[in-house]
């Protein structure tokens, strides 16, 4: 009798054995993904912009895409308030923040959403706010050096714009017509490559180092 | 690149107004997006392919968002509890689990600076989730040394660039990146094939790692082939050999740049003034160690630069013109010369001078000829200056803010229109800063001043407006400090001038009080509202004091042979109290003042964290503790004749000197020193032995002094002396010394002048023995040089048979000294001295040895009379014996002298010497003309003298005249009596009193 309850006694053990050790064991909850300088990205950073593109009705980028366009934001973020560049608005935030929300459908809709992507209303404006704002640094910042080259309109006008209107069977407007609107477009271009051009600069001075787990 | 922003899509296309088709929307979408996304990532547009979620790292469990927290710790892995619900994080038990309060923690943690990765784990618990952040700890860099190199380049070279400083967070990456540059570093210095070894040890108990890099480098490289990149006309191996690079020589990155240097002023010194020459090494050749080397030498044109209408020296030219510093030739650096020029001869007195200058190039031979046009015009001079106007400053003060000046006594008029604008904005300024902002000045030149066509008068007109004055001020935000305190150091209080500079220094000073307690984070804002009353503003000072930051605890390394108690005792840190900036400074100078290290560092821990309590590090480097140091030079002196007892020589000897010095004796931070100096005029023999913070107090410090010494000094006798001291030297304040002696001291006098059964005493040899007392007081700016200041100081030595001293007897010495500035640069010196000698307890004055009597005459006393020719002199021989009193008083006026290449670097003095040496105290006199056989008087001695200064004293020529040199029984004299030589020359070093 005993001999068997010593059985027993060591059969329950061996099988609790891995219940006690799942119940021992954390879960990550949060922890750094990148060092940048004096600061850190986390990953509780990268969640919450995976579920912001959630949010937005598409599936996220990669972790390490994720990351590495926060590290761009932090830069940006940094030169921004070293310049003391003003926030936006509240009341265009608001509007901005209105205009997602009726994207994704009726308040209600929109609540429920939200609780499913773990995400909260004010994280939402957090990250509206923001956007508009490193937005907003960006052009200010590279607005006035943009250019276009001459030849530049004539050049997208002929090898870009007219293929793609008539590849959906779409009448080509005259280059007058178009000339202002592509200029605009060509100078957003080259704000674009600018800025990138200037934060990849950026990243090469700063002391940044991703965990080897969110490495590509 | 092209990052695709569709879920903004409706609200750009509206934003922007497009109305004209699909693409161009999306384009222009593409790219406003684009950018935002550069700001602002979020998922692929429709150019772009959505991409799958890829999950490289770890899953984190999301579905414990809004469970109920009941723990929070800290542990440094794998289960070191640091610390249990920390009370600085967001996350905090009974709060539920959100991600913002995560993040936040997260954030806070790592802004420590102590933790170089941070995971936050959550456990289940039947209370509710227990959040654990598993911490891996940061390293900080403690000692940093190389082993291995070969100079050049130095060790210090070396950590210089290698940029691991004392304190800050270790990464492996940085090391790298450092030994990259230190590798440059070495390969500019001839090691191609230099290896590192570094170890890196952390040091138990503490973050810190030491670091050391063994270095093997290899042989050095030797020059190759040198060729030269030549556009110039000279002959390329012209230049090469000015260079002075050849083959077979090693390649240092010193010898390069020497010899760049050398070509360059070469190329300079023949017109190419814009010529830049750079080294730069080839390939190394690893089989003959050896580096080709190509000179690029950039020459420009050649460039002729002259000066007409004006005789200006080639160094003066090169002085004004900045093309030769600059090594370039622009239009901006040759309008800078113009206005040097004209600046240079206006300061001359030719004040109406006009300076033009023509730059054109020489078709024919390619040179630059730059022509500067001096047209000088007539020569005046400022006779005088005044003011209009000025009521809340008169005029001496306005005065003493301007550079420039009348003529004066030996002292030419200082004017420019250059510094006349320069003071005209220093007045400005002056006003400003007292609250007259609106102050207007303008100045008028007048000329044909007091009817004389080469003077000029120049007026300041000032319209001083209103001044504004502080009516309050409020002082917010300070509890750290109060306001009491920080008032003390604020000029701008109710009733103040106000003013913008005012306000900047009072910011100042208060960051440096908060800065002084520990405050390094204190912000100061300030505010400016219009006072109640007008002219009067209402000022509001606003204190961010920040956190305190606090001494953990003090860490000292690098230590190898000093004892870490005598470390510990200079270290003004103290744990438990606010990291002070004065205390860092002051622990640094304590140290280096121990004289037994080459470099101390102190610095805190984790630098950049956020702690507020810091562990402070203090890293030394000991120097040599034997060293050996010689020298040789000569010395001249003028020495009494043996033979004569009015005329004195010049003497002239050789002199050499060998020092031992062990530093850091025992590891207690004592010194140990013999010094040896040898000239026909003096031997000597000196050990000393030294120890700073005697019994353990900082103000106390003790020498033992044993030395012996030959020397003709005194022309009565030869003097042989041996001497050993005790001193303890009691420091009371920076300015207040006290010195307690005992001295022993065996003279010896020979070849004595004097007859013996007149004087037996003298014949024998003498010793003295006895404590002593002197206390020092000096308030002058500078010891070596002074310009201002007083010194005192009162000496008294008891000598006692009791303590084998051959006589009893007591002296007490005093001096004072006193140095005025009078203005216009002139200084007034004067000095007084008194000493008296008496006998006691049985012995007789002329107990008194020969050599511890009072002498007196020679550069540093009265400069009437050849060195310690004052006073009574033998009635048989005529050689002076020196007094038990002395009285002497020294007055002179220093003034500067404007030299050629001296400017005013070299002064002249008038001075005044009087008093003498006495046979004793009761015999002292004011008569002027004593009887021959009675040689108290007071003696009368003027002259002039060319003082040159120097970083430890000045270099001095005196010319000294006796007005009333006395006669004095001299049997062997003709006439029976002879006459002290009124005149004296000295060239000496050092202040004569």
């Amino acid at each position: 009798m005993r001999a068997s309850s010593i059985r027993a006694f060591l059969i329950l053990a061996a099988l609790a054995a891995p219940l006690l050790a799942a119940a021992q064991a954390g879960v990550v909850v949060d922890r750094v993904a990148a060092r940048i300088e004096n600061d850190v990205i986390t990953l509780s950073d990268v969640r919450e912009l995976a579920a912001y593109q959630r949010l937005a009705g598409r599936e996220p980028a990669a972790d390490s895409e994720l990351l590495r366009d926060l590290i761009d934001q932090w830069i940006v973020t940094n030169d921004a308030s070293a310049a003391r560049f003003p926030a936006p608005p509240q009341a265009q935030v608001d509007a901005e923040f209105d205009a997602l929300r009726n994207q994704v459908g009726s308040p209600e809709k929109f609540a429920a959403r939200l609780r499913e992507l773990n995400l909260t209303e004010a994280a939402v404006r957090r990250l509206v706010a923001k956007q508009m704002f490193l937005d907003a640094y960006l052009e200010r910042k590279f607005r006035a050096v943009a250019r276009v080259q001459p030849g530049e309109v004539e050049r997208y006008y002929r090898d870009e714009f007219t293929p793609q209107l008539q590849r959906r069977n779409q009448p080509v407007p005259p280059i007058d017509d178009v000339r202002d609107s592509i200029t605009e477009l060509l100078l957003e271009r080259d704000i674009t490559r600018r800025a990138q051009q200037w934060i990849d600069q950026a990243r090469a001075q700063l002391d940044v180092e991703i965990l080897p787990e969110f490495k590509p | 690149m092209y990052r695709a922003l569709a879920t903004l899509e409706p609200w750009s296309r509206a934003k922007r107004g497009y109305t004209n088709g699909f693409v161009l929307s999306l384009g222009m979408l593409t790219f406003r997006i684009a950018r935002a996304l550069i700001s602002f990532a979020l998922l692929a547009g429709p150019l772009c392919p959505p991409r799958a979620a890829a999950q490289a790292a770890p899953a984190s469990d999301e579905s414990l968002l809004g469970q109920p927290v009941a723990a929070v710790r800290v542990v440094e892995a794998p289960q070191h509890v640091l610390s249990e619900n920390p009370s600085d994080l967001a996350i905090a038990p009974g709060q539920p689990l959100d991600r913002e309060s995560l993040r936040s923690s997260l954030r806070r943690l790592y802004a420590t600076g102590r933790y170089a990765d941070i995971t936050a784990e959550a456990f289940s618990t039947p209370a509710g989730l227990r959040i654990d952040f598993l911490v891996r700890l940061n390293s900080f860099i403690g000692d940093v040394r190389f082993e291995g190199l070969q100079d050049p380049p130095s060790g210090s070279q070396a950590l210089g660039v290698l940029r691991l400083g004392l304190g800050e967070r270790f990464r492996q990456s940085e090391l790298d990146r450092g030994l990259v540059r230190v590798n440059q570093l070495l390969r500019a210095n001839g090691f191609y094939s230099a290896g590192f070894k570094p170890e890196i040890r952390p040091r138990t108990g503490t973050q810190l790692v030491d670091i050391t890099i063994r270095v093997e480098t290899g042989s050095r490289a030797r020059l190759g082939a040198v060729d030269v990149s030549n556009p110039t006309t000279f002959h390329s191996d012209e230049l090469i050999r000015t260079s002075r690079l050849k083959p077979r020589q090693p390649l240092t990155a010193a010898r390069l740049e020497k010899g760049s240097e050398r070509l360059r002023d070469w190329l300079f010194r023949r017109g190419f003034y814009a010529a830049r020459v750079s080294a730069h090494p080839g390939e190394f050749d690893s089989a003959s160690n050896t580096v080709p080397l190509t000179l690029d030498v950039t020459a420009g044109s050649p460039v002729s630069l002259e000066v007409t209408g004006a005789k200006l020296t080639s160094a003066r030219i090169r002085q004004l013109v900045p093309v030769f510093q600059e090594a370039s030739v622009d239009e901006d650096l040759l309008a800078e010369g113009r206005r040097n020029i004209r600046d240079y001869f206006e300061r001359r007195g030719y004040i109406d001078c006009d300076v033009q200058y023509t730059s054109a190039e020489n078709s024919g031979n390619g040179v630059r000829q730059i022509i500067y046009a001096v047209t000088l015009g007539p020569r005046r001079r400022l006779a005088s200056i005044e003011f209009t106007g000025n009521k809340y400053f008169n005029d001496d003060l306005l005065r003493s803010r301007l550079t420039i000046q009348p003529a004066g006594f030996l002292r030419p008029a200082v004017f420019s229109r250059r510094l006349l604008q320069q003071n005209e904005d220093s007045l400005r300024a002056l006003y400003a800063s007292n609250g007259f902002a609106a102050a207007n000045f303008q100045t008028e030149t007048v000329e044909n001043y007091r009817g004389r066509p080469d003077e000029l008068l120049v007026r300041f007109h000032i319209e001083e407006g209103e001044q504004t004055r502080v009516e309050s001020l409020e002082l917010t935000g300070n509890s750290a400090i109060s306001t009491s305190d920080l008032l003390a150091v604020t000029g701008s209080t109710a009733g103040e001038p106000f003013s913008d500079a005012n306000v900047a220094s009072d910011r100042d000073n208060i960051l440096a009080l908060y800065l002084n307690q520990g405050l390094p984070e204190t912000r100061f804002e300030f505010r400016v509202a219009p006072g109640s009353q007008p002219g009067t503003v209402k000022l509001a000072y606003q204190i961010s004091e920040g956190p305190r930051i606090t001494v953990a605890q003090v860490i000292v390394d690098g230590n190898e042979y000093t004892r870490l108690a005598v470390i510990r005792r200079r270290i003004r840190l103290k744990p438990g109290e606010p990291l002070r900036e004065g205390d860092l400074i002051l622990t640094q100078r304590e140290l280096y003042s121990l004289g037994v290290f080459n470099h101390v560092a102190v610095a805190p821990e984790n630098p950049q964290g956020d702690e507020t309590e810091k562990t402070m590090l203090v890293d030394v480097q000991e120097g040599k503790r034997f060293s050996v140091g010689y020298g040789a030079g000569f010395e001249v002196l003028p020495v009494g004749s043996s033979t004569n007892p009015t005329a004195s020589t010049l003497e002239f000897s050789p002199r050499g000197i060998l020092e031992f010095t062990w530093n850091d004796l025992f590891g207690r931070a004592q010194t140990f020193q013999i010094r040896l100096r040898a000239s026909t005029l003096q031997d000597r023999a000196l050990a000393e032995y030294s120890t700073p913070r005697f019994l353990d107090q900082r103000n106390l410090n003790l020498q033992l002094i044993a030395f012996t010494d030959k020397t003709l000094d005194i022309s009565t006798f030869n003097s042989t002396r041996y001497e050993g001291t005790l001193q303890l030297e009691h420091r009371i304040s920076t300015v207040t010394t006290f010195l307690y002696r005992y001295t022993f001291r065996h003279v010896l006098a020979t070849d004595l002048k004097i007859e013996p059964q007149e004087v037996p005493l003298y014949s024998q040899p003498t010793r003295v023995s006895g404590p002593s007392v002197a206390w020092v007081r000096d308030l002058r700016d500078n010891a070596a040089d002074p310009s201002r200041g007083r010194f005192y100081t009162v000496d008294v030595s008891l000598f006692s048979r009791d303590v084998g001293s051959t006589a009893n007897f007591i002296r007490v010495f005093m001096q004072n000294s006193s140095f005025t500035p009078l203005g216009h640069n002139l200084i007034f010196a004067r000095s007084t001295r008194f000493g008296v000698e008496t006998p006691y307890g049985g012995s007789l004055s002329s107990d008194i040895p020969l050599p511890e009597r009072f002498f007196a005459g020679g550069g540093t006393s009265l400069r009437g009379f050849g060195l310690n020719d004052a006073g009574p002199r033998d009635p048989d021989t005529g050689f002076p014996v020196g007094g038990l009193a002395l009285l002497t008083f020294n007055q002179e006026i220093r003034f500067p002298i404007r030299l050629p290449f001296t400017t005013t670097a070299v002064s002249g003095a008038f001075f005044y010497d009087a008093g003498n040496v006495y046979s004793s105290v009761e015999k002292i006199t004011f008569r002027t003309t004593p009887p021959p056989n009675d040689l108290n008087w007071l003696s009368h001695s003027v002259g002039f003298g060319i003082h040159y200064p120097t970083p430890v004293g000045p270099i001095r020529l005196d010319l000294g005249y006796l007005l009333n040199s006395p006669q004095f029984t001299l049997p062997t004299s003709p006439t029976g009596l002879a006459r002290q030589h009124p005149f004296q020359f000295f060239l000496t070093f050092g202040a004569p009193f």
